[in-house]
């Protein structure tokens, strides 16, 4: 999988991935090529490269000259497939030679050369045969004498030529030396044309440096950290999701971090209504792509399992091309996870309130068979729930949700206040009770809240 | 004064054609002849346009410029390629058009090549720019009254708008159509707030809010304004078109009667279509008319030669245009004439 078809997929990602201040074209393509990474030496090299590019960052001559990249990978191709360069390509190739090494040179001072440039200095040579490392370029003078010759001629002759027989004499020498520039330009292609590799070569390592550096700014901006890969359990300490985050800053609130540890098999949270289930998962499912893909994850501190693939249910996801019911799609979607888990794959499986809109009797039957099966296959999963009495093997916790102590109607907007969004372990398998208590704190009205209470003792005396 | 001690003092100089054949080329390529007779070092650009860019792309029309060894010019990546002289490529620009991308080049040899130039103002403005860093000291725009040209010629310090017999053979009615021109060339520009706040907006209808903030009204075109006029003035009685300033929009302000007046700002002067009793009309009612970015007319070229060949008096169509113009007018025909007649 490459990034760009994860953020497709995943538009958490896409949003946070469009923050990188990334400065040359080069780098844009290379971004979207960048591979999920699943080896956990992949993905430790990846941070050791950020962390190696990091100085580079205060050298802020850097940033005008990745700026000036241009993505030249089809003139490259075409010099390597044998093609003759026109004057615009090899501008175009002398240009960036002459910023690659700059680049090097700045990267080498600054004692931050993450990834290898590899020395372009033979190509300078070829298109800078004056030396004066001006990225300009013509077919120079000295590259032919014949051509100087000609130029000279032409020159002597004046403009406009004074005589109908100089006007013809200025047309054959503007021929010949049209000729004699196209050969100068097949000799300086077949000079060029060893080194087409180190060139392609230079223009993914410029690439791979500004994404670094974007990757180190956007770490610090987000307040994100170095994740560790860890062996066996997932732990995040202070977790946040950053575009909630910032959500909430701009209307003057905080989000509320939260701890989560997670390993192989099956983590139930249940909760109240507005206890922040859907945006815990949305934040693990972010923080383990990021990480995938070798990014800072939004948290104080996280040690973090590779996985193969990601896999997260919203239960939002209507299929309407195909006129499925919420329900039909999840349930399809659900399977289809399946199929990859018997095919072999350990996803990262997170499941928001799966079969939230059926019967309660046979919704949580399809919760305990899901559950039955992830735990089987020690998939890492987290799934939410409304459901009390699951019976299949699982680690359950509570979102603690509202302080116990207030119990006046309270405008809908300041709720959030009274709201603890801390995970608590569960021993006992009750269904949380605080959907009456938010309803009530909602200000719903007095007959409907009394009538809820009522009908839920009868049920409880009942059973 | 001759021409060229007017311009001479400034950076970059626009010089803008009321209509086509009216001699823009000659005026430009009189003071490329001065420029370069005084050592100067010059470059060239054109306000893209499309109109003509279209042309192009069907027939192929001469270059009309020719270049000496040193100058710095603007052309498309295709003119670039088919040129016939020598010439070192100093940038390539990344956005692309229709005939390629823009390639900057100093001209080695002398040659003729078809000039182009920067799309938007204000990437036209960063051109002239760099042209000053690579050594040029004075860039001259070649500049069109388009609605189709993006960039404003107001980009350069100063403009020369050339005018003549192929606008119309009837002396009167030429210096009717220039004056046009040169009375929107006058128009004051908004106040600096609405400035600072309305830079750098490429379309669209907008309004200055109570805050001094743009607010843009969301039109999909001036030419809509009909169907919306409850929202148009309730945001502030300052309102900013940036794309064409029309008859219709100018007649909608007026019957508004919102107390206070209203300030139309137009982008500059050559977004402003209306005709002349439409604005007048507007300015009488109570309404101001402003621009976005002010023009400073520096002279007038005029041309008495038609492309049928009708050949006015000179004399007369000078005198004519001297009477209501407040700038210095220029015979074209005659300008080395004019020059030297004046200095003596």
């Amino acid at each position: 999988m490459l990034l760009k078809d994860a953020i497709e997929e995943f538009n958490d990602l896409r949003r946070v991935v469009e923050r990188l201040e990334l400065h040359s074209a080069a780098a844009r393509r290379a971004l979207l090529e960048a591979p999920y990474l699943r080896g956990e030496e992949e993905i430790s090299r990846e941070f050791d490269l950020v962390h190696r590019a990091t100085p580079l960052e205060e050298r802020q001559e850097i940033f005008p000259l990745l700026a000036r990249v241009k993505d030249i990978r089809g003139t490259i191709h075409r010099l390597a497939s044998g093609e003759i360069p026109d004057d615009i390509e090899l501008f175009e190739i002398k240009t960036f030679a002459l910023l690659a090494d700059e680049i090097a040179t700045l990267a080498r001072a600054a004692d931050a050369e993450a990834v290898e440039i590899p020395t372009l200095t033979p190509v300078i040579e070829i298109l800078d045969p004056e030396a004066n490392r001006l990225p300009h370029f013509y077919i120079y003078d000295s590259y032919s004498p014949a051509l100087a010759r000609l130029r000279a001629a032409l020159a002597n002759i004046g403009d406009p030529p004074p005589t109908p027989a100089d006007e013809t004499l200025a047309a054959s020498l503007r021929v010949a030396a049209l000729d004699e520039e196209e050969r100068v330009r097949e000799h300086l292609a077949d000079r060029l044309r060893p080194h087409h590799r180190a060139l392609a070569e230079a223009l993914a390592a410029v690439a791979r440096t500004d994404i670094l550096l974007a990757k180190a700014r956007l770490a610090r901006e987000m307040e994100a950290c170095r994740p560790a890969i860890s062996p066996d359990d997932t732990r995040y300490q202070s977790l946040f999701h950053p575009i909630v985050r910032r959500a909430l800053r701009d209307a003057g609130r905080e989000f509320q971090p939260v701890d989560i540890t997670f390993g192989a098999g099956v983590l139930l949270v249940t909760g109240a209504n507005m206890g922040g289930k859907s945006v815990l998962l949305k934040s693990v499912a972010l923080a383990q792509l990021l990480f995938q893909f070798g990014f800072h994850v939004p948290s104080a501190r996280a040690a973090i399992v590779p996985v193969d693939e990601i896999f997260l249910s919203t239960g939002d996801g209507q299929d309407a091309t195909r006129g499925l019911s919420t329900f039909a799609a999840e349930m399809l979607a659900i399977n289809r996870v399946v199929g990859r888990i018997k095919s072999g794959k350990t996803p990262l499986v997170l499941l928001d309130e799966p079969a939230a809109g059926t019967n309660p009797a046979e919704g949580i039957a399809i919760v305990d068979a899901i559950v039955e099966f992830l735990a089987r296959r020690r998939v890492p999963a987290l799934v939410t729930t409304h459901h009390g009495g699951i019976l299949a093997p699982c680690r359950k916790c509570r979102v603690r949700g509202l302080a116990r102590t207030i119990d006046a109607a309270l405008p809908v907007d300041r709720l959030h206040e009274l709201m603890d969004y801390t995970l608590v372990e569960e021993t006992d398998n009750d269904a949380p009770a605080d959907a009456t208590r938010v309803a009530e704190l909602l200000g719903v009205d007095e007959e409907i809240i009394q009538s809820i209470k009522t009908y839920a003792h009868k049920r409880d005396t009942h059973e | 004064m001759p021409l060229l001690a007017n311009v001479i003092r400034h950076r970059s100089l626009a010089i803008v054609g009321m209509a086509k054949n009216v001699g823009k080329t000659v005026c430009l390529n009189h003071l490329l002849a001065r420029l370069w007779e005084e050592g100067k070092r010059v470059a060239l650009t054109s306000i893209g346009l499309d109109g003509e860019r279209t042309d192009q792309l069907l027939g192929t029309p001469k270059p009309e410029i020719t270049l000496r060894p040193g100058a710095i010019f603007a052309t498309t990546e295709r003119h670039y390629r088919q040129r016939q002289f020598v010439a070192e490529i100093l940038d390539v620009s990344d956005r692309q058009t229709a005939l390629g991308r823009l390639v900057t080049a100093r001209a080695i040899t002398p040659g003729k090549v078809i000039l182009s130039g920067a799309p938007d103002t204000r990437s036209m403005g960063r051109w002239i720019d760099d042209a000053a860093a690579l050594g040029a000291e004075i860039t001259l725009v070649e500049g069109a009254l388009s609605r189709l040209s993006l960039a404003s010629p107001t980009v350069a310090e100063g403009i020369i708008l050339a005018t003549g017999a192929a606008l119309s053979e009837s002396i009167p009615r030429l210096v009717r159509e220039t004056r046009r021109v040169y009375d929107l060339m006058q128009l004051p520009p908004v106040d600096e707030p609405a400035r600072r706040a309305l830079a750098g907006i490429e379309q669209g209808l907008w309004a200055v809010d109570d805050d001094g903030r743009a607010r843009d009204l969301n039109l999909p075109s001036a030419f809509l304004i009909a169907g919306h006029k409850e929202e148009i003035l309730a945001r502030g009685n300052t309102l900013f078109a940036a794309g064409a300033v029309t008859d219709a929009l100018l007649q909608f302000l007026r019957v508004q009667r919102s107390p206070g007046g209203i300030t139309l700002v137009a982008r500059d002067f050559t977004r402003i279509f209306a005709r002349g009793d439409t604005c007048r009309a507007f300015l009488e009612a109570g309404g101001q008319l402003r621009v976005l970015l002010p023009a400073t007319l520096l002279a007038v070229c005029a041309n008495p030669l038609s492309p049928t060949g009708f050949l006015m008096n000179s004399d007369e169509l000078t005198a004519a245009l001297r009477e209501t113009l407040r700038v210095p007018v220029y015979d074209i025909k005659r300008i080395d004439e004019t020059c030297y007649s004046k200095t003596r």
